[in-house]
């Protein structure tokens, strides 16, 4: 059975490949939007294991997304990673991904969770926090009670222009339709304890400090601070209560970091490989944990005090994430109009 | 080239947000179409020329982002509870430093003693009886009761360790308005783990030079939705502890809470420590030649050790406390506390001195000139037996309202303490007691050999000292105007005590009463003209009462206190990206009314004056996402005893345990993502012992530390190598007059797994 996946990934990756590198690659280029401390074993495990080494580039997503566009035919870069689904969905409108026909990849990410020229490796959740003294859970259960009346002057956010905010939008149109995600947005808006600002962990520190009752922040900001040993982080999250959203229906929002392989890449074969190696279960450890996020292959668990502190049963959305990109400009558009900036 | 003419174009779009750019509102606010619009424009600009290698050179180019710090991942702190109740640093018109668990844990600190010298501006005195005392800004702490943990008076004499500390915080300068009594030089927190909301385990293995082996596990159990159990546990042992004391301790701390950011939460802890160690109770000065009489030190190596082998020092702490928490919103709540405590010391040391002419080889006096391995050493005894038990509550509410337009923030609260203090000796055999004999002489190349029979010793109750004391204060922090507030705090306190003495020979029991009722305040004026910047200029005052070391004599039960006073100029700023912070102060601390014994009347009577005046600055924090760096110094230029009694450390004189320089830097840098290195120094300039014993100095000294940390797997198992003072350098550490001094601990290696899971 091995044996049958190595010739089926080496024909894949020959077929890939095409015409561009006859000899193995010996190195990579990656783009990534990842920079965490954990990442340089990953890559360092990656070297040891194939002897192809990693040259990377990092950067913030747009910018990164910007350089591959403005290198065109001639960018070096082999693999692209980055966060947010609408953002890997929106790179791929502009083309630069190739197709990666790895059986390997599409047999250990499940399928909502990749598309044929982009894989999750890693997914996050974005879950609601509320003041304990201020709020209790069962107000805020799913994220549709956000906009309840009886929450005015309680709702914190980042900005509705934010991706997660926009891919939480996007679903919630997929699932509850456009009409009543409009009626949402403009119940979270009226909810509003102050005007979006700042990022997630800014609203766990407002709902910690009763500035504000409740807010939607992504899960592994929460698992940063449940790890901190900063009084200041420590107070913020012993005064809050977590909610894992809409258990009972589509449950948790969730988005994902990921990437592909490029179009132009010159080290196809390369870049094949790595994304395979990132959906083994070590690197799946290391890429996962590295940003307090869950790995995306079954059967592969993380140890994270960060995440298990916020609870480990609960139910999270399966909507397929390459789907989030069909809805995201409806989205922007309801919060435009709805005020949620 | 190609790269680099992208990366500019990259940079000249650069947001300061992950978000997508937002563009403006009458042009459609689309993410992606802003996305794909800025991208194609940038493409359109910026393509490559045909032909153009794609090759990328081997170089990683780091993105800005902050790399986010987590667990111990800190040196840095933003808040303390060393000012009753949590306060924003920023918000507190004195110098505070806060030595966190990474420090310690980076330097291998073990005991409260080496964590205080990561702070500048501490010194020790090597006391009489071994009850060891911390100056701060050359006033007494520990001998004042300025120890606290969790804001609490810790004021026993053990020999402290870090095993349960999260963190250590030092205010400097008089605070009684706080603290009550004491806090001439300042008060130094001690804070306990708590237990958190998570499940994380943590044990760390340390083997090191001298036999030494230590094993900490911390163990946080998350129990319910809002509760947790912490239990912190600790075993050491070592031939030597680098300056001659052998160690044997162990200890063991639970907290448990429930409730956790409720509307009511409780707290249970309990706290034991255990010390069977031995003690170098110091080394001698010798006279530097037969024709110069002026002292210095022996040169011999840190480690050495030349008391008998029966000398031990042990001693036992405990302690369990009680805490509720109301809180009646998210900004005012209730916190009470009620901490019952349980002390022992048992101490029989050694007083090591150089023996006279007449037991030297060849009958020639010993000097620094002829000092050998043949040198011979008396040994006097010095045991001290003394047990403490304590009782303190206390409530304090803190809460932020507006009134009258103005922003309030007012900590206000009661302490109550009752503490009762006995000390112990060995009676004579003229005393009914048993006739031990002295301890045999030995010599610098023999080392701590000899043994007495300490336990034929008869001890019986020589002093009882007991007291009550309670205080009430408030204070109020009000934002008078944009950028500026104002502090203001008043404090009450009432004291009773009493102490007796019983003579061994008579029998007789001598008694001794005092009250006092005193009033302290603490005025400062806070600019903040931004979340970056706060500028302080405050003043506060403080009493120490003749019963602060828990004694009277005829001498001094009539005497009132004496009283102090802390001006200081400060402030407290932050870089941009918040990664760094500084402090800096000038501070003027004045001891106005000092006791001096009056020699026609022999009474003390507060004729006395002292005064320090210098300059502090902490920096902390990271210069890059990989070098961070620590630094404390103290620079205290004007010193002197401005008015006092005829004698050595008399009026003019610079007063004792006042080096004019002192500080500590650590910086460490994460050359890989798996490997960490660090390097320190800690130093001072010279100082006197206390009585300003003639042309005796300690000298001035640098001490060099290393460590090297590499991460085996992630987040779960790390191994760490720390040399400290690395050169070795022999150095007088804790000073008593002209008697001895114990040296700071010479070169030790240590290696430490730490294992998370």
């Amino acid at each position: 059975m091995t044996k049958l996946k190595t010739l089926a990934t080496l024909l894949a990756a020959s077929v890939t490949l095409g015409n561009t590198a006859l000899a193995a690659d010996t190195e990579l280029n990656l783009y990534t939007a990842r920079h965490y401390q954990t990442d340089e074993a990953l890559y360092t495990n990656f070297t040891a294991r194939t002897g192809i080494k990693i040259n990377r580039i990092e950067g913030k997503e747009e910018e990164l997304l910007e350089r591959i566009r403005n290198e065109g035919k001639n960018s070096p870069a082999d693999v692209f990673i980055t966060v947010d689904a609408a953002r890997l969905a929106a790179a791929d409108q502009y083309g630069i991904f190739a197709d990666v026909d790895s059986p390997a990849l599409k047999a250990a990410i499940p399928a909502h969770l990749h598309t044929n020229r982009w894989f999750a490796f890693s997914t996050r959740a974005r879950v609601i926090v509320y003041n304990k003294l201020d709020v209790k859970a069962d107000q805020v259960r799913n994220y549709e009670d956000l906009a309840k009346p009886e929450l005015k002057g309680k709702v914190c956010t980042r900005s509705g222009n934010h991706p997660y905010n926009l891919s939480l939008g996007s679903a919630l149109i997929q699932h509850i339709g456009a009409a009543k995600t409009e009626e949402w947005a403009r119940g979270l808006v009226a909810n509003f304890a102050r005007a979006p600002k700042g990022g997630d962990t800014d609203q766990i520190k407002a709902v910690g400090a009763g500035e504000c009752g409740v807010a939607l922040v992504n899960s592994y900001y929460l698992a940063r601070m449940f790890k901190s040993t900063k009084p200041e982080d420590q107070k913020a999250v012993e005064r809050i209560g977590v909610v894992w959203p809409n258990q009972s229906s589509f449950g948790a929002h969730i988005n994902i970091s990921g990437g592909g392989m490029l179009k132009t890449a010159p080290h196809k074969e390369a870049a094949v490989k790595f994304l395979e190696y990132l959906a083994s279960p070590e690197a799946q450890d290391y890429f996962a944990n590295g940003n307090n996020e869950w790995p995306v292959v079954a059967g592969v668990k993380v140890s994270n005090r960060g995440l298990d502190a916020m609870g480990k049963n609960f139910k999270t959305d399966t909507l397929p994430v390459g789907k989030l990109a069909d809805t995201v400009v409806e989205a922007q558009k309801i919060y435009d109009r709805a005020g949620f900036r | 080239m190609a790269h680099k003419k992208s990366r500019r174009a990259a940079d000249r779009h650069r947001t300061p947000d992950t978000s997508v750019a937002a563009p403006a509102p009458e042009k459609i606010v689309l993410p992606l179409g802003a996305m794909m619009f800025a991208a194609s424009m940038g493409a359109f600009a910026q393509t490559p020329a045909q032909g153009e290698e794609k090759t990328l050179k081997p170089v990683v180019v780091k993105a800005d982002a902050e790399r986010e710090q987590e667990g111990k991942n800190t040196l840095r702190t933003t808040t303390t509870r060393i000012g009753k109740g949590k306060q924003e640093l920023r918000d507190i018109p004195q110098s505070v430093t806060v030595v966190t668990e990474k420090l310690m844990d980076d330097r291998k600190i073990d005991t409260v003693k080496e964590a205080l010298k990561m702070t500048s501006g501490i010194t020790f005195l090597a006391a009489e009886g071994g009850e060891e005392d911390i100056r701060l800004r050359g006033f007494p702490l520990n001998t004042t009761g300025d120890l606290f943990i969790d804001g609490m008076r810790d004021p026993a004499f053990y020999d402290r360790d870090t095993f349960n500390f999260d963190r250590i915080e030092v205010l400097r300068g008089s605070a009684s308005m706080l603290f009550g009594r004491g806090s001439t030089g300042g008060a130094v927190n001690q804070v306990n783990k708590q237990a958190r909301l998570l499940d994380e385990t943590q044990v760390d293995l340390t083997l090191g030079s001298h036999q030494y082996r230590r094993v900490v596990a911390d163990i946080n159990v998350r129990t319910g939705e809002d509760s947790a159990l912490r239990i912190n546990a600790m075993r050491t042992l070592a031939d030597n502890n680098g300056a001659g004391t052998s160690l044997d301790k162990y200890g063991f701390a639970a907290d448990y809470r429930w409730g956790i950011g409720s509307r009511d939460e409780f707290e249970v802890g309990f706290f034991y420590l255990e010390n069977n160690n031995g003690i170098n109770y110091g080394l001698p000065y010798i006279r530097k030649s037969a024709t110069d009489a002026s002292l210095t030190t022996i040169p011999v190596d840190p480690k050495s050790y030349y008391g008998a082998k029966s000398d031990y020092n042990h001693g036992s702490a405990g302690y369990a406390t009680f805490a509720h928490t109301h809180r009646f919103s998210s900004d005012t709540e209730l916190v009470t506390k009620v901490r019952k405590g349980d002390f022992n010391r048992d101490q029989r040391a050694s007083t090591v001195r150089i023996a006279g002419a007449a037991l030297q080889p060849g009958g020639i006096l010993a000097t620094r000139e002829n000092f050998s391995n043949d040198t011979v050493l008396n040994r006097g005894t010095q045991n001290k037996i003394q047990s403490m038990e304590n009782l303190f509550a206390q409530s304090d509410l803190s809460t932020k309202f507006e009134a009258f337009g103005l922003k309030h923030q007012v900590l206000t609260g009661v302490d109550f303490a009752w503490e009762k203090k006995i000390v112990r000796g060995a009676r004579s055999a003229a005393q009914g007691g048993v006739a031990v004999p002295n301890k045999p002489t030995t010599t610098i190349g023999g080392g701590g050999t000899g043994w007495v029979d300490e336990d034929a010793r008869t001890i019986s109750k020589t002093s009882e000292f007991e007291s009550m004391a309670a205080g009430v204060y408030a204070q109020d922090l009000i934002q008078v105007a944009p950028y500026w507030k104002l502090l203001a705090g008043l404090r009450y306190d009432a004291m009773s005590a009493q102490y007796d003495t019983f003579n061994l020979t008579t029998n007789a029991i001598t008694n001794y009463q005092q009250s006092i009722y005193k009033m302290s305040n603490r005025v400062g004026v806070l600019f903040q003209p931004s979340d970056r910047h706060s500028f302080h200029l405050s003043y506060g005052t403080s009493f120490n009462t003749s019963g602060d070391t828990y004694s009277y004599s005829a001498q001094n039960v009539n005497t009132p206190p004496e009283k102090s006073m802390n001006l200081e100029l400060g402030a407290k700023i932050d870089s941009e990206d918040r990664r760094m912070s500084s402090r800096f102060a000038l501070f003027r601390g004045v001891k106005l009314n000092e006791r001096n014994t009056d020699p026609l009347l022999n009474i003390a009577v507060l004729s006395g004056k002292r005064h320090a005046t210098g300059f502090e600055t902490d920096v902390i924090g990271k210069i890059t996402p990989r070098w961070e760096l620590y630094g404390s110094y103290t620079w205290i230029w004007d010193a002197e005893i401005d008015k006092g009694a005829e004698g050595a450390e008399g009026v003019g004189a610079r007063p004792s345990l006042i080096p004019k320089h002192q500080g500590t830097l650590w910086s460490t840098y994460q050359v890989t993502e798996k490997l960490r290195v660090g390097a320190g120094a800690n130093g001072r300039t010279r100082m006197t012992p206390n009585r300003n014993p003639a042309g005796l100095y300690s000298d001035g000294y640098v001490t060099y530390d290393a460590m090297a940390e590499y991460e085996v797997l992630q987040e779960r198992l790390t191994v760490k190598a720390n040399l400290i003072n690395l050169t070795n350098k022999f150095y007088a550490d804790s000073l008593y007059a002209n008697g001895h001094y114990i040296p700071g601990f010479g070169r030790t290696i240590y290696v430490t797994g730490t294992l998370k899971f």
